[in-house]
């Protein structure tokens, strides 16, 4: 929940607002290939600290680590002691897909050098392991939007056609394939490499996120060690110190917001401890997991964007356009989920991010400031 | 007191056990579109297919790597057939068959390794011209085979000569060439027992082409077209067979067998992959060629049979990984040279017949893989092939069997065999591959008694030890199989089973029935056990990101196997005969792993049975035939539902969720011979169109069709 004066006080955050911000990379000028890395005083490359003090958690939220198990409205269960509990077996493979994520980023993102073709075959070999992330990315859906009709839960790999006629639904290979795919074809041919690399991480940031929101809902009727899966998609240790993929970010740049999913992820597996059936019967704990989830990834996304606007303005050339870039793809894909809390501010952040610019500080406060007022409390 | 007689089966079979014989003549009655399909109607033989162009026969429960499978005399089993079903029954053609033996039970001592579940003996067509005439005869023929459910449609050319050299050498040949191609395979839907699952009444496999993903289960139109069907195959063959004047023969044989765009059904697409994305096997060849000598060698026996082999196995694999705009692809060769020597000597002073001989067999294996991405062209060299490249394997053994005849009615059989193997491989450290260098030297035997109480009876208490020895697939290789990826283990022992077996058979004119059970111990069963994560080998992220992952090893407890089996034959009023078998299994092992992570609803004990054992299944047929060369006849396949699943059963796509329903197919035949020269044989095939599928099958059964084969030339059965 949010209250009144949150948006301001977030903006003013998020803004950098005389708050002393971080050196940019190197604390200095770089040389990228691209261009020149200005490292003057004008740009915001890290976030300020995170304050969320001023939010307030939804009615149905897990909240396990404030008060005495139980008084958050949750039944008793496995979660209350603050740690993530498997629900199957063994560490789960999507542990080992955002593993690969981390492999790709250092040959391509986080490679201080523009990446070489020989980076991105590398990566991509990461990328398309068998039953890795290219194949998850071939099925993803984006459960935010209604289910292919038919009943067929699987309806979005059973053929080309169906991703083709319900682009919204059948995210993954609908919009992340056919841009990921292309960002290494372009890669591999040496073209704007750091841009191709950017391209590609927001991809699967986004496919990440939605990853965590499709197992929640498959745990919910097909396996239950799905919920697991839902959890290493965020991070791969399944803890709430995480030191990879997508949790990576949101702990760097919102450790609150981190630990709010972290929250979230322990009341999806808190679900599963008290309803066991498949499919699930207490679909009240169901949505109220999946939505206190789905809106702390968001802002997870959304810091991620707002931090790769900031430091556009500490780069240029290359450099910039790549981030520039990230903000595009990775800002395009939350317009679906601004559209459905603020209509004015969602359209505002629409058209910025089909067209980011950094080329002015106004710019980019203004755009903070709309993402902020969309995704302002995890 | 007289030594035991020689079977039907010729003078090395082993004798005194449950067998049975298919022979030419039911072949073309039965009209099999494999050489597995051909024992379908088999006394506890159950025949599995994991795509439609390969089929793995169930023998006591066992199939593939723990059933051996011979060819006039010759193993096929090399050191990469792997745990479970495999393909390579199916590369013998069945119309260069003159008979394929089933022999049930441990024949470790007469066949070496891997005779857990028994052996299957396929003999070839021989030449068969003769006579004492100068000059060249021959005689062509041709067959021309169609089938409707899978579009089939093929044939073969053959020709046999015979010709007598001045010298006085008998020279007989047979050679032909034959090639066919099928089409998808057709046949009515399977639905999974527990309907309401997130896919669907729908199995995981096969995937149907008329299915239409957006629309409901009670609207989609009728499916039959099975993806990941089909496959062309070429095929080529000589024997040539010269008869020395003083005795004894000299074969020289070649075969040829090509199998290409095969598809792995259940892979093709894998449960949950896009529909594009599939596992073809491009080329799957099977070459061999063999010298033997056949005759008398004095005084070390009445007959001997030696045989010099040389057998290369190929495999050239594609998979399509659309997701990843990717083809990967392997290559696997194996060549075998082979050695074996075998003799009879009848004693009949003694009343003892002893048979003994030394086989031994040496693989090369290459292998290697490879991806390319479709779109940039860029290729990827693996540091490994689903093998590993140089890696060696041997495996041999000397054998003596005897039997005695104390007195008329009583015989008494035992054999031992010292076996060998050794397996070496070379390590890859870029994939956390260690070396192996491993090996094995085995004691097996037999013993069992036949009492023949008073014609027609016959009774038998056999019991059996029996082994395999691991070989490099279960030591070296790395694999997505049917349940999970599987890794290697190169700290797997040897299987052993013990054996017992109780027979009874009776003939009478009219009437003759063979029923026996049966119970097998295996000890250190090689199981495949689900792994986690953090087990894979290093370097495989392959392993961590499937949804299962699998490692073989030797059960901790000893499993369990026990049967019964039982056939009647009966020739009816009217012309009519009459057949049936009704087979059981019964299977238990230690449970070792957890069930997968998508398994629910499931609760499994400390013990729990093996692999896709088949259920209670059976067939009959019925036949009757007129002296104008008409004939007729139906059979009946059925078998009751097998919901008793193993660990990895569960998580296999091939078994609905969770077991294979029953069924009950019927077809019908008829044909027709005119004089020596034609023949024309057809069989409506499922004429009520039901829906089956063999336990732990990927393809359901054919749907009503129709098969028909025209044989023109001279008939030689």
């Amino acid at each position: 929940m949010k209250r009144g004066n949150w948006v301001a006080l977030c903006a003013a955050a998020w803004l950098g607002c005389g708050t002393p911000v971080e050196p940019a990379v190197d604390g200095g000028t770089v040389t990228d290939g691209g261009g020149t890395v200005d490292g003057g005083g004008s740009c915001a490359r890290v976030l300020p600290p995170e304050d969320l003090s001023a939010c307030v958690p939804s009615a149905t939220d897990y909240q396990p680590r404030d008060g005495v198990p139980g008084d958050d409205g949750w039944p008793a269960c496995i979660s209350d002691d603050g740690a993530y509990h498997l629900v199957g077996t063994g560490t789960p493979a999507a542990s080992a897909r955002t593993l690969a994520f981390d492999a790709m980023a250092t040959r391509l993102w986080d490679n201080p050098a523009p990446p070489s073709p020989a980076d991105f075959l590398s990566a991509r070999d990461d990328y398309s392991v068998a039953q890795g992330l290219a194949s998850r990315v071939a099925r993803r859906q984006d459960v935010s939007y209604p289910e292919v009709p038919g009943g067929d839960k699987f309806a979005c790999q059973a053929d080309p056609s169906v991703a083709a006629q319900y682009p919204d639904r059948c995210a993954g290979p609908a919009k992340l394939k056919p841009l990921i795919d292309a960002a290494f074809v372009a890669g591999s041919n040496g073209e704007r490499p750091r841009v191709q690399a950017a391209r590609i991480e927001a991809g699967l940031l986004w496919f990440l996120h939605l990853s965590m929101t499709s197992e929640v809902w498959t745990c919910s009727f097909d396996k239950t060690a799905d919920c697991d899966a839902a959890a290493g998609y965020y991070a791969a240790e399944l803890s709430r110190t995480p030191a990879t993929g997508f949790g990576r970010y949101v702990a760097r740049t919102g450790p609150e917001t981190h630990a709010r999913v972290f929250d979230a992820l322990l009341a999806v597996r808190c679900w599963r401890d008290v309803d066991t059936a498949l499919p699930a019967t207490r679909t009240d704990l169901y949505e109220a997991a999946l939505g206190q989830l789905d809106r702390a990834s968001l802002r997870g996304i959304a810091l991620a964007v707002a931090e790769r606007l900031g430091a556009a303005r500490c780069v240029e050339g290359e450099a910039r356009e790549a981030a520039l870039e990230f903000v595009k793809v990775l800002g395009g894909f939350l317009v679906h989920a601004a559209e459905s809390r603020d209509a004015a501010a969602a359209a505002r952040w629409a058209a910025f991010a089909a067209s980011p610019d950094a080329s002015s500080e106004a710019a980019v406060q203004a755009a903070r400031a709309d993402l902020d007022a969309l995704f302002g409390c995890p | 007191m007289s030594a035991p007689s020689e079977t039907e089966s010729g003078p090395f079979s082993d004798e005194g056990r449950a067998d049975s014989v298919v022979g030419r003549r039911e072949l073309d009655r039965r009209l099999p579109r494999s050489a597995p399909d051909a024992l379908r109607y088999e006394p506890g033989v159950f025949v599995q297919q994991s795509a439609h162009g390969q089929g793995s026969a169930f023998i006591r429960g066992l199939t593939g790597q723990q059933t051996v499978l011979l060819f006039d005399g010759i193993r096929l089993n090399n050191s990469t057939w792997r745990q479970g079903p495999n393909q390579y029954f199916f590369t013998l053609d069945a119309r260069t068959l003159r008979s394929l033996e089933i022999q049930r039970g441990g024949a470790s001592t007469r066949w070496g390794s891997d005779a857990l579940g028994g052996a299957v003996l396929a003999r070839p067509l021989e030449p068969s011209l003769a006579g004492e005439q100068p000059g060249l005869h021959a005689e062509p023929r041709v067959f021309l085979k169609g089938t409707t459910a899978d579009s089939e449609y093929g044939g073969r050319a053959q020709l046999d000569v015979f010709a007598r050299t001045p010298g006085g050498v008998g020279l007989s040949f047979l050679g032909g060439v034959g090639a066919r191609n099928a089409g998808l395979l057709t046949g009515p839907p399977v639905l999974n027992p527990e309907r309401e699952t997130p896919a669907g009444p729908l199995p995981w496999v096969p995937r149907y082409a008329e299915y239409l993903p957006t629309v409901p289960f009670s609207g989609q139109p009728a499916l039959r077209t099975q993806l990941g069907t089909g496959f062309r195959e070429l095929t080529a063959d000589g024997r040539l067979v010269a008869r020395l004047p003083r005795g004894g023969t000299v074969t020289a044989a070649a075969y040829l067998y090509r199998q290409y765009d095969a598809p792995r059904t259940d892979q093709c697409p894998a449960p949950a992959a896009p529909s594009n994305e599939c596992l073809t096997y491009e080329e799957q060849f099977r070459h061999l060629a063999y010298a033997a000598w056949e005759g008398r060698p004095g005084a070390l026996g009445d007959t001997a049979r030696v045989t010099v082999s040389w057998q290369q196995q190929h495999e050239r694999r594609r998979l399509d990984l659309t997701s990843a705009n990717q083809v990967a692809r392997g290559v696997d060769d194996v060549d075998t040279l082979g050695l074996t020597a075998r003799s009879g000597l009848k004693l009949e002073r003694l009343a003892l017949r002893l048979h003994y001989g030394l086989e031994h067999y040496a693989d090369v294996l290459r292998s290697r893989g490879w991806h390319v991405y479709t779109d940039t062209l860029q290729a990827v060299q693996h540091s490994r092939g689903q093998y590993l490249e140089g890696s060696t394997y041997h495996s041999g053994g000397a054998y003596l069997d005897v039997a005695w005849q104390p007195r008329p009615g009583v015989t008494a059989r035992a054999g031992g065999r010292l076996a060998w193997a050794q397996a070496r491989a070379p390590g890859d450290p870029q994939s956390g591959t260690v070396a192996v260098d491993r090996a094995w030297v085995p004691v097996v035997g037999h013993a069992g008694v036949e009492w023949r109480p008073g014609p027609p009876w016959a009774l038998f208490l056999n019991a059996d030890r029996s082994f395999r020895a691991p070989n490099l697939d279960d030591l070296t290789s790395r694999q997505q199989t049917g349940p999970g990826f599987q890794f290697e283990n190169p700290a797997l022992g040897p299987e052993l089973s013990h054996s017992v077996e109780l027979g009874a058979r009776t003939r009478w004119d009219l009437l003759s029935l063979d029923a026996w059970v049966f119970a097998t111990r295996i000890d250190d069963a090689v199981t495949r056990v689900t792994r986690r994560v953090e087990d894979c080998p290093r370097a495989t992220p392959q392993c961590a990101a499937s949804w299962t992952r699998f490692q073989l090893q030797n059960a901790p407890a000893p499993s369990e196997v026990r049967g019964v089996e039982a056939s009647a034959r009966a020739q009816l009023p009217a012309r009519l005969q009459g057949r049936a078998t009704v087979a059981w299994t019964w299977s238990e092992g230690p449970r070792v792993g957890d069930l997968g992570d998508g398994v629910t609803g499931v609760v499994v004990g400390e013990r729990v049975p093996l692999s896709r054992t088949p259920p209670l299944n059976g067939t009959a047929e019925l036949g009757w035939s007129h002296p104008s060369g008409f004939s007729a006849g139906a059979g009946l396949q059925w078998a009751g539902p097998q919901e008793r699943l193993a660990l990895a059963d569960y998580s296999d796509g091939r078994i609905p969720r969770y077991g294979t329903p029953g069924f009950a197919v019927a077809h019908l035949r008829a044909s027709w011979r005119w004089g020596t020269r034609l023949a024309v044989s057809a069989v409506l095939e499922n004429v009520l169109d039901s829906p089956y599928r063999f336990h732990g099958s990927s393809v359901n059964g054919a749907g009503r069709g129709l098969m028909v084969q025209l044989d023109a030339g001279q008939l030689l059965f």
